[in-house]
C-alpha cells in the first residue's frame, strides 16, 4: 500500500464564544493519496470549511482552536507547525479555492498582480517579466479570453465565473500537490458551474494533483470524486468510494440524504424527507448526534446515549451507525 | 472621469450659491441691518442714513442680491468698514492660511499617529497595545478640546514655561518661535482627531482583516508582513482617506475655541474679531470662505477616493 | 402536483415588458435595462408554473410584474378574468390578499424585531381584519407549516433557515390567496429541508387548490414540483411547455445545454445520463443584449438567420419554442 499524501487524525476543532462553545470537528480522521479526488458533503455547519482551513492553520484564533489531532501532509504534522513553517506549504503544497469568487480576491489589486504575486511569494529570486509570462499562461490555462488584457484588470471587470477560473490560475499557480476547493461553484450558475467544473478538472490532470472538493452538492460529488466523507454535526457519519455511496448507502444520514434530492432523469412522486433540523451545533444531541432525526433509531436508547464509531463496511467503505444492517433493509423498505 | 469631476464641480459651485444666497439673506433680513450692525444702536439717524445710502441697502433687494453675487463671482470681496476701508480679502485669506496651516499640521500627526495605532491595535486584537489604544481613543473622544487645550496651556506654559502662552510671530520673522507657537494648539487638535482616526482605523482594519480575501492572501503563502500591510491596509485605507478629509473640512470651520485660547489669528479668530467689532462685512466673506473650504476639501476627498477605489473610478 | 383540468386560468400575462431605467453614476442620461420582454404565460388554478433560467434572467421582475409589485411597460397583466395590468395602489389592496409572494431569503424577508405571532398577525392588520379572528386563524397557520405552537412566542433568530422559510409562508397563506410567487423558496436551504419545504408546499397546494408560480435557478427542483415549465434566457422565455416534455424532450439548445449541465447522481448509481454539453462564454450583457436570438453567443446551432432575425415562440411539439433550429438533435446548419 502507497503512503497516503495526506492523513488527518483525530481533529477535533472547536470555536470559544462569549456565551458557549462551539465544537466544529469532532475526532475527524481520514486520508488521501497522491493523485485522489476526495469528497467531502454534508449540510451546513457540518464543520467541513473548518476541517480544512484548520490543516492549513487559516481558521482564526480565537475564538477557534484545534484541540487534538494530527494532519500529516507526506509525513509531518503540519498543525504544529507555525505560521513562517507553514508559509512554505500553503500555495506552494497545498493551495485552496474558495466558495465566493465575488470576495475572494482583492478588490483593490489587479488580478494580475494577484497572481504574479501567489509567483513571487515561493520564488522570489526569478525575475518579474518571468512571473508575469508564468501568470498570463495560467490565466490562458484556465480559459479566460484574451490573457493579456485581462492580466491587467481589477476583479470586478471579470465576471463570477471569471473570478472563480482566477482563483484557480492562482491556486495552479505553484503545481501544489495538493487543491483544497471549497464550494467552488456554489455562487455561481448552472452553465458556469459546468465550465468551472472543467476547468478544475483539466487543471487537476494537467498537474496531477490531488484534491479536496467540498460541497452540499451530491450530483458534483458524484461525478468528479473517487471517494465521498459525509459529514454530520462535525463528525464523519459515513466514508467511502462513490458507487458504494450512492449504491449501497449504510448511514441512515446518508440514505436520507440521497433520497431527498430530485432527480432530473425519473421524478418521484413525493420526495422523502429527513425530519426535523440541523443541530445546533453548541448543543449536539448527546449520543448519536442524528438521532433525533432518524428514521431507524431514533427511539432506541442505545442510540441517545452512545455515539457510535466508524466501522468498516466492506472494502474502504465505513459508517457511523449502530443499526447499519437495518438501516440497509430500511432502504430497500423504501425503494419498493 | 472628466464627466465625473465635472459633475463634482458643478456640484460644489451649486452648494457655493446656495450658501453665498443663505449669508445674503442672513445678514440682510435678521433683526437689525448691516447699517445699525456696523453702527450700533445709539448713532445718530443722520449717519444711518448716510450708511444705508453707501451700502446701497435702500436698492430694491434684487438689485442688492445681483450686486452681491456680481461681486463675489468676480472675486471682490469688498471694502471693511470698520477696518478703515481696508479690502476684506486682505483680512480673511491670511487668516485663513493661518488657519490651513494649523489645521494641516495638525492633521497630518494625527494620521501619523492614528494609522499605524489603530492598525496595530486591529492586528493584534486583544493584547496590550490594542488597550492602550482603546484608552487612548476613549480618553480623546471624551475630552473636549478647550478642556485639552485650557490643560496644555497651564501644564506647558504657567507650571512649567517652556513654551510661549500662544500667539502667533510669522514663520518669516522668527522660525523658531513661530514653531514653538504651533506645537500647543497642534498638540490638542492633533490629540482628539487622532483618537478619531485610530478608532476608524481599528475598525476598519478588523472588519478587511476578516474579509475572504484576505484569507486568500493568507492560503497563498504571504508573509503576514504582506497580508497585513498591504492586501488589508490598501482596503481599510480607502475609507480613511474620507475620513481625513471630512475631518479636516471640520477642523478649517471649527477652530473658534482653538484660535481663541491660543490667541491665533485664524478664520475663526478673525471671525470673533469681527463680530465683536461688528465688522459684518468680515464676517460674512469669513463664512463664506470657510464654508468654500469644506467644498473644496471635500471634493479633493471624493476625487482621491474614486482614484483610489478602481470600483468606483471606472463608471 | 396534479394537473390542472381544464379550467380558466386564475393568471394571464401577454406580452409583458418589464424595464427598469438605471443610472450609472458619471453617466448624463438614464439607461434602460429591458430585463423582461414580450413575456406570456398563464397559470391555471391548482397549478404549478415553474421558472428557471441563469442568474439575471428576469425571473424576479417577472415574478413581481406578475403581483403587480412592478408595472409592465407594455402587454398585460390578466388576475381571475380581470385586467390589472395599470391598477393604482389603491386598486390593488383588495387584489393583494389573492396573490402573495415568497422571497428566497429567509433571513431578510422577517422583521428580526417582531414575535413570530406578530408577524403573522401583520398580514391581517393591514387588512383591516379583527383580532378575534386573526388570532383564530394564526395558530391554523402555524399548524399548516408545521411548526410547533410555541413558536408564536418566539423571534426569527431563534429558528434555523427552514423553519423561517415556513413562517414566511405561513404569512403569505395567511389572508388565503389563490396564488403563490415562490420567488427561488429553496435556494437558500440543506437538501434535506429542501425536500421538507418542498413536500409541505406540495401538500398545501392539494389542501388549498393554490396556483404557484414556482422560481428557480435550480432545474432539478422546479423539474420535482412543476406541472409546466418554462425557461428564460436574458428576458425572454425560450422554451415552455409540460414539464414532462420540457425536461425528456428538451427542444431549445438552451434547454438542452440546461438540463445536460445539472450534475446528476443517477451514474454514480449506475444508470445512464445525458452527455454533457459545456456552454462557452459568459451571460451577455443584459444593457446590450446581442441582435437577433439572444442566445447567439452561445449557441452551437447558430447561423446568419440567427443574428438577423429573433426567433418567436411557436409550437415544437408539446412545447413552445423560440429557436429557429429547434430539436432534441443537434439538428443545426452548423451541427
Ligand atoms: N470563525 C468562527 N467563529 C465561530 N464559529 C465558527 C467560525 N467558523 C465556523 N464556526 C462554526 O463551526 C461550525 C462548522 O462550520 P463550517 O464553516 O465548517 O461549516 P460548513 O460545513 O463548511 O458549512 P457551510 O456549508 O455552511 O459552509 C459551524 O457551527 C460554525 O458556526
Ligand atoms: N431594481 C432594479 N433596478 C435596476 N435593475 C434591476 C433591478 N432589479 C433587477 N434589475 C436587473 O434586471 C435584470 C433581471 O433581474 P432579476 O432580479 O429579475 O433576475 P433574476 O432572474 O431574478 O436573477 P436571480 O436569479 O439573480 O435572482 C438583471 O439584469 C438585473 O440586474
Ligand atoms: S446510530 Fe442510531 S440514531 Fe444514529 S444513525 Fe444509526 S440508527 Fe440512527
Ligand atoms: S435561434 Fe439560432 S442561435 Fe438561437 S437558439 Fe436557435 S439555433 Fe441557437
Ligand atoms: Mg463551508
Ligand atoms: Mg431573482
Amino acid at each position: 500500500m502507497q503512503v497516503p499524501l495526506l492523513t488527518v487524525e483525530n481533529l477535533s476543532v472547536r470555536f470559544k464564544m462569549p456565551d458557549q462553545v462551539i465544537n466544529a470537528v469532532n475526532g475527524v480522521s481520514f486520508s488521501l493519496n497522491t493523485g485522489e479526488t476526495l469528497g467531502i458533503v454534508g449540510e451546513s455547519g457540518s464543520g467541513k470549511t473548518v476541517t480544512v482551513l484548520s490543516i492549513l492553520g487559516l481558521i482564526p484564533k480565537p475564538p477557534g482552536e484545534i484541540t487534538g489531532g494530527k494532519a500529516l501532509f507526506e509525513g509531518q504534522d503540519l498543525l504544529p507547525l507555525s505560521t513562517e513553517a507553514l508559509r512554505s506549504i500553503r500555495g506552494q503544497e497545498i493551495s485552496m479555492v474558495f466558495q465566493d469568487p465575488m470576495t475572494s480576491l482583492n478588490p483593490v489589486i489587479k488580478v494580475g498582480e494577484q497572481l504574479r504575486e501567489a509567483l513571487w511569494t515561493h520564488n522570489p529570486s526569478e525575475s518579474r517579466s518571468n512571473h508575469r509570462r508564468r501568470g498570463i499562461e495560467l490565466l490562458d490555462m484556465v480559459g479566460i479570453p484574451q490573457p493579456e488584457r485581462r492580466y491587467n484588470q481589477f476583479p470586478h471587470e471579470y465576471s463570477g465565473g471569471m473570478r472563480q477560473r482566477a482563483m484557480i490560475a492562482m491556486a495552479m499557480a505553484n503545481r501544489p500537490k495538493l487543491l483544497i476547493a471549497d464550494e467552488p461553484t456554489t455562487a455561481l450558475d448552472v452553465t458556469i458551474q459546468a465550465q468551472v467544473i472543467e476547468t478544475l478538472k483539466a487543471a487537476r490532470r494537467e498537474t496531477g494533483a490531488a484534491s479536496i472538493l467540498i460541497t452540499h452538492d451530491l450530483g458534483l460529488v458524484s461525478q468528479i470524486a473517487d471517494r465521498v466523507i459525509v459529514m454530520y454535526a462535525g463528525r464523519i457519519v459515513e466514508e467511502g468510494r462513490i458507487g458504494d455511496i450512492f449504491s449501497r448507502p449504510r448511514h441512515p444520514y446518508t440514505i436520507g440524504l440521497l433520497a431527498s434530492i430530485p432527480s432530473i432523469t425519473q421524478r418521484r412522486t413525493k420526495l422523502y424527507s429527513i425530519p426535523g433540523q440541523p443541530p445546533d451545533m453548541a448543543n449536539v444531541p448527546p449520543g448519536c448526534p442524528f438521532h433525533p432525526r432518524c428514521a431507524v433509531g431514533g427511539e432506541r436508547s442505545v442510540c441517545r446515549s452512545d455515539s457510535p464509531r466508524l466501522a468498516e463496511m466492506g472494502t474502504r467503505h465505513q459508517a457511523a451507525c449502530h443499526f447499519t444492517e437495518e438501516a440497509a433493509s430500511w432502504l430497500a423498505g423504501r425503494a419498493t | 472621469m472628466t464627466r465625473y469631476v465635472a459633475r463634482r464641480l458643478l456640484h460644489g459651485i451649486l452648494v457655493m450659491w446656495i450658501v453665498s444666497t443663505a449669508v445674503f439673506v442672513i445678514f440682510r433680513l435678521v433683526p437689525g441691518d448691516p447699517a445699525a450692525m456696523t453702527l450700533g444702536l445709539d448713532a445718530s439717524p443722520e449717519d444711518y442714513e448716510a450708511l444705508r445710502e453707501e451700502l446701497g441697502l435702500n436698492d430694491p433687494t434684487h438689485v442688492q442680491y445681483l450686486r452681491w453675487m456680481g461681486n463675489l463671482a468676480r472675486g471682490d470681496f469688498g471694502k471693511s468698514i470698520t477696518h478703515g476701508y481696508a479690502e476684506v480679502s486682505g483680512l480673511v485669506f491670511p487668516a485663513l492660511g493661518r488657519t490651513l496651516e494649523l489645521a494641516a499640521l495638525s492633521i497630518l500627526l494625527a494620521v501619523i499617529v492614528a494609522v499605524p495605532l489603530g492598525m496595530i491595535s486591529a492586528i493584534r486584537e486583544g493584547t496590550w497595545v490594542d488597550h492602550i489604544a482603546r484608552v487612548f481613543t476613549t480618553l480623546g473622544f471624551s475630552m473636549p478640546t478647550y478642556v485639552m487645550g485650557i490643560g496644555l496651556l497651564i501644564l506647558l506654559a504657567e507650571v512649567f514655561p517652556l513654551l510661549p502662552p500662544g500667539g502667533y510671530v510669522p514663520f518669516g520673522e522668527d522660525p523658531v518661535k513661530h514653531l514653538s507657537q504651533l506645537i500647543m494648539p497642534v498638540l490638542t487638535i492633533a490629540s482628539v482627531t487622532a483618537a478619531r482616526l485610530t478608532r476608524f482605523m481599528r475598525a476598519g482594519m478588523l472588519e478587511v482583516l476578516s474579509a475572504d480575501y484576505v484569507r486568500t492572501a493568507r492560503a497563498k503563502g504571504l508573509t503576514e508582513r504582506r497580508v497585513n500591510y498591504w492586501h488589508a491596509f490598501r482596503n481599510a485605507a480607502i475609507p480613511l482617506v474620507t475620513e481625513v478629509g471630512v475631518n479636516f473640512g471640520l477642523l478649517v470651520g471649527g477652530m473658534v475655541v482653538i484660535e481663541q485660547i491660543f490667541i491665533w489669528p485664524g478664520l475663526g479668530w478673525l471671525m470673533i474679531q469681527s463680530i465683536l467689532t461688528r465688522a459684518f462685512d468680515v464676517v460674512q466673506i469669513a463664512v463664506l470662505v470657510s464654508a468654500a473650504t469644506f467644498v473644496i476639501v471635500n471634493l479633493l476627498v471624493d476625487l482621491t477616493y474614486s482614484w483610489l477605489d478602481p470600483r468606483i473610478a471606472r463608471s | 402536483m396534479n394537473t390542472a383540468a381544464v379550467q380558466k386560468p386564475i393568471l394571464d400575462i401577454r406580452d409583458i415588458t418589464t424595464s427598469y431605467h438605471i443610472r450609472r453614476s458619471g453617466a448624463q442620461k438614464a439607461t434602460t435595462l429591458v430585463a423582461v420582454e414580450d413575456v406570456t404565460l398563464s397559470i391555471k388554478p391548482g397549478e404549478t408554473v415553474g421558472l428557471v433560467g441563469e442568474s439575471g434572467c428576469g425571473k424576479s421582475t417577472l415574478g413581481r410584474t406578475i403581483i403587480r409589485l412592478l408595472e409592465p411597460s407594455a402587454g398585460t397583466v390578466s388576475f381571475a378574468g380581470q385586467d390589472i395590468t395599470h391598477f393604482s395602489h389603491q386598486q390593488m389592496r383588495p387584489l393583494r390578499q389573492e396573490m402573495q409572494i415568497v422571497f428566497q431569503d429567509p433571513y431578510a424577508s422577517l422583521n428580526p424585531r417582531f414575535r413570530v405571532r406578530q408577524i403573522l398577525y401583520e398580514p391581517f392588520r393591514i387588512h383591516g381584519i379583527s383580532k378575534a379572528v386573526a388570532g383564530q386563524k394564526i395558530p391554523e397557520l402555524l399548524s399548516l407549516v408545521q411548526l410547533p405552537p410555541d413558536s408564536l412566542r418566539r423571534f426569527p433568530h431563534e429558528f434555523s433557515g427552514g423553519q423561517r422559510q415556513r413562517i414566511a409562508i405561513a404569512r403569505a397563506l395567511a389572508l388565503e390567496p389563490s396564488l403563490l410567487v415562490l420567488d427561488e423558496p429553496v435556494s437558500a436551504l440543506d437538501v434535506s429541508i429542501q425536500a421538507q419545504i418542498l413536500n409541505l408546499l406540495e401538500d398545501l397546494q392539494t389542501e388549498l387548490g393554490l396556483a404557484y408560480l414556482f422560481i428557480a435557478h435550480d432545474l432539478s427542483v422546479v423539474g420535482q414540483v412543476s406541472d409546466r415549465v418554462a425557461v428564460m434566457y436574458l428576458g425572454r422565455i425560450v422554451e415552455e411547455g409540460p414539464r414532462d416534455a420540457v425536461f425528456n424532450s428538451p427542444q431549445h439548445p438552451y434547454t438542452i445545454a440546461l438540463l445536460s449541465a445539472i450534475p446528476d447522481i443517477s451514474a454514480a448509481q449506475g444508470q445512464q445520463t445525458r452527455e454533457r454539453i459545456i456552454l462557452t462564454g459568459d451571460l451577455p450583457n443584459p444593457l446590450d443584449p446581442p441582435s437577433g436570438c439572444r442566445f447567439r453567443t452561445r449557441c452551437r446551432r447558430g447561423d446568419q438567420l440567427c443574428v438577423d432575425q429573433e426567433p418567436p415562440l411557436a409550437p415544437v411539439s408539446d412545447s413552445l419554442v423560440a429557436c429557429h433550429y429547434p430539436g432534441a438533435e443537434d439538428s443545426g446548419p452548423r451541427s
